[in-house]
Formats: structure tokens, sequence, C-alpha cells
């Protein structure tokens, strides 16, 4: 029998497998896989295994995030959601009373977010550009929780403008930042201390955790909405 | 007489005054068809009649009606005669608005969502740039692995023949054998599929960037837009970027490193740079990738072929370098 037992939030587990620590969620949708993550079963609950080479929220937790800002019942905006890795597992955490609205440019794999959205209720698949909100003002609402994930030079200016629509103050930010796609010249420190500095501007920056051990040159920014 | 705020969560809408009390409130009506097909257009600023019966109704109450999106707000302002403002930056009460009218419900608007999601992605696949975007990846593949089957026989048969004498029977290979030989007609296929892709591209294209096909040739222009993303994003680039397109790797190192910068990436296998010794290709890849760069803006703004100017241009240069004129 696997020994499941919960992180600082009560609704991210994690299991041991010899001395790895590996995440879990409890599965929304048992008879759906989304990537091809293992499914584990546990106090008569399922779980899905949450790969940190795959999702950079999962590398973050494991890398010490001090706590998962996403709660039970929290609506959560995600920009740049692509395939719905990251997403499907917050839709986890949220459950079925909170909301996921994925916002993706992309047409390719939106479609797999469509698919995803078909097996989830709580997740709203929205194709628009994130660099210009208002095109979706009437389908996302306040939010408690943006996520934001987008290999855009100016994704901190994005976040802000979608803040500002969309963000409840004392909301929570988790920003991924992959310093290539901001400025690939520049050391990778340069390059955060001024995405952070840009980001203070509206927000109170928590905590930042490197994430060079899943994924190379990237950061996991959280900070607290304060306009 | 106040202000008022319209706000909505897809198919439910709300006219809120400055006490953030609801005034008016609508929800589209219809099949879901019906109202995937308004949502999606309130998005392109038109909008539906609940919404102008919306207004119409609280128009004894509302002065100026607050909007987000500027599209919208001109044609609500033609249509209802309301005075319509759009506020400069995100605007506070908006954010508010949300956090307070939005959540209920939301749940039930999810199947809307869905629905609308999955328009938007057949709207998206069916656009030109999608589409040359998937030939260009079909013929990509079509060319590796023609390459591939082509390299794979040629070393069999070379290694079978080496000798010059007869093929030396080597019992335990014969399974291999007629397997290679049963599959030539797989290069057959792959040859004719290859000229068939290359003929939908260069339908798509003629009709949707018709200078920058005659300019740079069906391959080139395009392997040049489905690098770029679509063709309006290859008509906002330079020329600067637009030569080296494609060359991604080299630049980078060449960035890094301080190896020489790359002179040319897509635009390399155009035949006017084919045609010239390595010391001239440079300036001509110049010339062609400013050539290319009218002819996309060309397309996306003016929708005129102005192509015979640019090749003359780009004709006169060739010679001009080849020593003949």
């Amino acid at each position: 029998m696997t020994q499941v037992s919960h992180t600082t939030n009560p609704r991210v587990f994690y299991m041991l497998q010899g001395r790895k620590k590996v995440l879990l969620t409890q599965d929304a949708s048992p008879e759906y896989s989304v990537y091809g993550e293992q499914k584990v079963e546990a106090d008569s609950h399922i779980f899905r295994t949450w790969d940190p080479y795959r999702s950079k929220l999962a590398s973050s937790i494991l890398e010490g995030l001090p706590s998962i800002p996403i709660r039970e019942e929290d609506t959560v905006l995600y920009l740049g959601a692509a395939n719905g890795t990251t997403a499907s597992h917050i839709s986890d955490i949220v459950g079925s009373s909170g909301v996921v609205y994925c916002v993706e440019f992309s047409p390719v794999p939106f479609g797999d977010l469509i698919r995803l959205a078909e097996h989830r209720t709580n997740i709203f698949p929205i194709l628009a550009d994130a660099r210009d909100p208002v095109q979706y003002s009437f389908m996302v609402g306040g939010v408690d929780v943006l996520y934001c994930d987008l290999a855009q030079p100016s994704q901190c200016e994005i976040v802000l403008s979608n803040a500002a629509r969309f963000l409840r103050s004392g909301g929570h930010l988790l920003q991924a930042i992959k310093a290539s796609s901001i400025d690939s010249s520049l050391p990778p420190s340069q390059v955060y201390e001024t995405a952070v500095s840009e980001l203070s501007r509206g927000f109170a920056i928590r905590s930042t955790i490197p994430l060079d051990r899943y994924q190379k040159k990237h950061i996991m920014v959280w900070g607290v909405y304060a306009p | 007489m106040s202000t008022g705020y319209l706000i909505g969560n897809w198919s439910r809408f709300y006219i809120v005054d400055e006490n953030n009390r609801s005034v008016a409130k609508t929800e589209f009506s219809g099949s879901e068809q019906e109202c995937t097909e308004k949502v999606r257009n309130l998005r392109r600023g038109v909008p539906p009649p609940e919404i102008i019966t919306l207004i119409e109704e609280a128009g004894p109450l509302v002065e100026t009606l607050v909007v987000e999106d500027d599209a919208l707000a001109r044609t609500l302002q033609q249509t209802t005669g309301c005075t319509v403002t759009v506020p400069a930056s995100p605007n506070d009460m908006f954010r508010r608005l949300r956090l307070m009218f939005f959540k209920k419900g939301i749940h039930s608007r999810h199947p809307l969502a869905v629905s609308t999601a999955r328009e938007d992605k057949k709207e998206a696949d069916t656009h030109p740039d999608m589409r040359i975007l998937r030939l260009v990846d079909m013929l990509t593949m079509y060319d590796e692995s023609y390459q591939f089957y082509n390299n794979f026989k040629e070393t069999w048969y070379e290694n079978r023949f080496s000798d010059k004498e007869s093929p030396v029977i080597q019992p335990d290979l014969q399974q291999e054998e007629s397997i290679v030989r049963n599959t030539d007609g797989l290069l057959e296929v792959v040859s004719v599929l290859r000229k068939r892709t290359r003929k939908a591209l260069a339908l798509v294209l003629r009709e949707y960037s018709p200078t920058l096909y005659n300019v740079a040739g069906l391959e080139i222009a395009a392997r040049l837009i489905a690098e770029a993303g679509s063709l309006e994003r290859l008509a906002t680039m330079s020329a600067g970027t637009i030569q080296i397109l494609g060359a991604r790797k080299a630049f980078f190192r060449a960035k890094h490193s301080g190896s020489p910068f790359p002179k040319f990436g897509i635009i390399f296998s155009h035949p006017y740079i084919q045609a010239l010794p390595s010391h001239h290709r440079g300036k001509m890849a110049r010339l062609l990738s400013c050539q290319i760069a009218i002819a996309a803006r060309a397309d996306v703004y003016t929708h005129r072929d102005i192509s015979r100017q640019l090749r003359l241009k780009l004709k006169k240069r060739f010679y001009q370098l080849r020593g003949i004129l």
C-alpha cells in the first residue's frame, strides 16, 4: 500500500519512492490520462503523479516554494496554458467548484486544451493573445491566482496588464520566467533582476525559486498583488 | 443620470452603476450554437440584439456607458446613440465589478466556453497561415523521408555490389533484401505526395500573398511565412531579420561566441543567390530580403501585387553582380 501524505497545501500530495519525493494531485477525471502520467491508488482515492520535468509549478514546489498559494475553490487565470499539462494539475487542486481560465494563443496545442476541457468542467479554454486582455475581458472573471508561463520578452508587462483587469488585491502571482526568452545575450541573473524589479511595480515579491535542476535558466516568481 | 459600466460573463451581461448596483441585466437566448456565435461576434465588436436592448432598457438611468473594448464602444455608439467611452488604462472599477458579478453560475457557462473554443480553433485552423504552416511541415517531412530512404537504399545496394561482380547471395540477408525491394514503391509515393503538397501550397500562396510568392518563389515564401508564424508577423519584420530567418542556430552561435554572423537563412536556396559566387551572395541576400520585406507588406497592407517592380530590381542587381550588365 502506497503511503500518500499532503504537503503544506492540503490539495497537493506526495509519496516517497526510495528517497525521491513524487508529487501527486487528486485525479478529477480518473478515466482520462492527460499526458501519459502515472496513476496511483491510495486511501480509496486516485492520484496522478506530477512530473517536475514537464511542469514548472511542480519543479518549483520540489525546489522549495514556501507555500503553494492555490487553494480549493480558487479561481485561476493561466496565461500560456499550452497543452494543459500544468493546467490539469491546477484543475485538480482547485477542485470542481474552482475555475481555471486557460489562455493560449497557438491553435496547435489548443486542440489538446479543448480535449482536456471536455473531461474537466472547471477548465475554460480561451484562444486569445495574452497581450490583449480586452479580447477576453468578458470571458474571464475576477481571479485569486494569476499563473503565467509565457515565452515573451514583454511578459512582465503582460502580467501587469492582466493583473490590473482580473486579479483581486491580495491575489497571488506565480510566474515562470525563462531567461532566454527575455534576453539570451545577458546573463540570466541580470534578466531575473530586471524582471523582478519590473514586477514589483504591482506586486510584493514573496520569493524567487531557481528551477535549474529541472528546467535550465528558469525561475519561478511568487508575488502578492498590491496595486 | 449617472455612469454605467457594461460587464458580462460569457452569456450574461449587466449594466452596473457607480454604487455597484446592477441597473439592468440580460442573458443571451437561443441554442448553444447561436449563443456561441453571439459570443464570438461580441469579441469582434459586433453586439448581439440582447446587449442593445439592455442598453435601451438602462437608457433613462445611464448617461454615459463605459465599456472595455474600443471596437465595441464604436459600434454601440453608432447603433444606440448612447455616449460610450473606454477607460484609457485598465480600470479598477471593472476589476472590482468582475470580482462581484462573475463567479455566480460560472460553471453553467462551461459548455458555451468549450463550444466557443472549438469554433475559434476551427477558424484558426482554416486560416491561410495555419494551412501554410501545416503544408510546410508536410513538405519537410516528405523531403526528409525521401532522403532517408534513398540513402538507405543506395548504401544497401552499394554494400551488396561493391565488387562490381554478380551480387553476393547471402542467404541470411534474403529477407532484408526482399523488404528493401518491396518498399521501392515508397519513394514514388513520397515524390507524388510532395508534388501534390507543392501544388496545394501554390494555390494558397497565389491567393493569400501573390507578391511574396512571385518575388521569393514557392518554397521560400512558404517557409518564410511558417518560420515567422504568420504573414502579418513577416510583414512587421525588418529586412535584416528576414535575411537570416531560419538561421537561428548560426545567429545565436555568432551572438554568444563571436563567430561571423550568418548572411542568409531560408533565402539561401533562391536561384539568384545560388547562381552567384560566394563573395557576391551576401550582397544579393541583402537586396533580396529587402524586396521580400516590401512584398510581404504589400500583401498585408495594400493588397496590391507589385512583384513586377520588385523583381525587376532584383534582376538588375543580379546581372550587375554576375558582370553581365
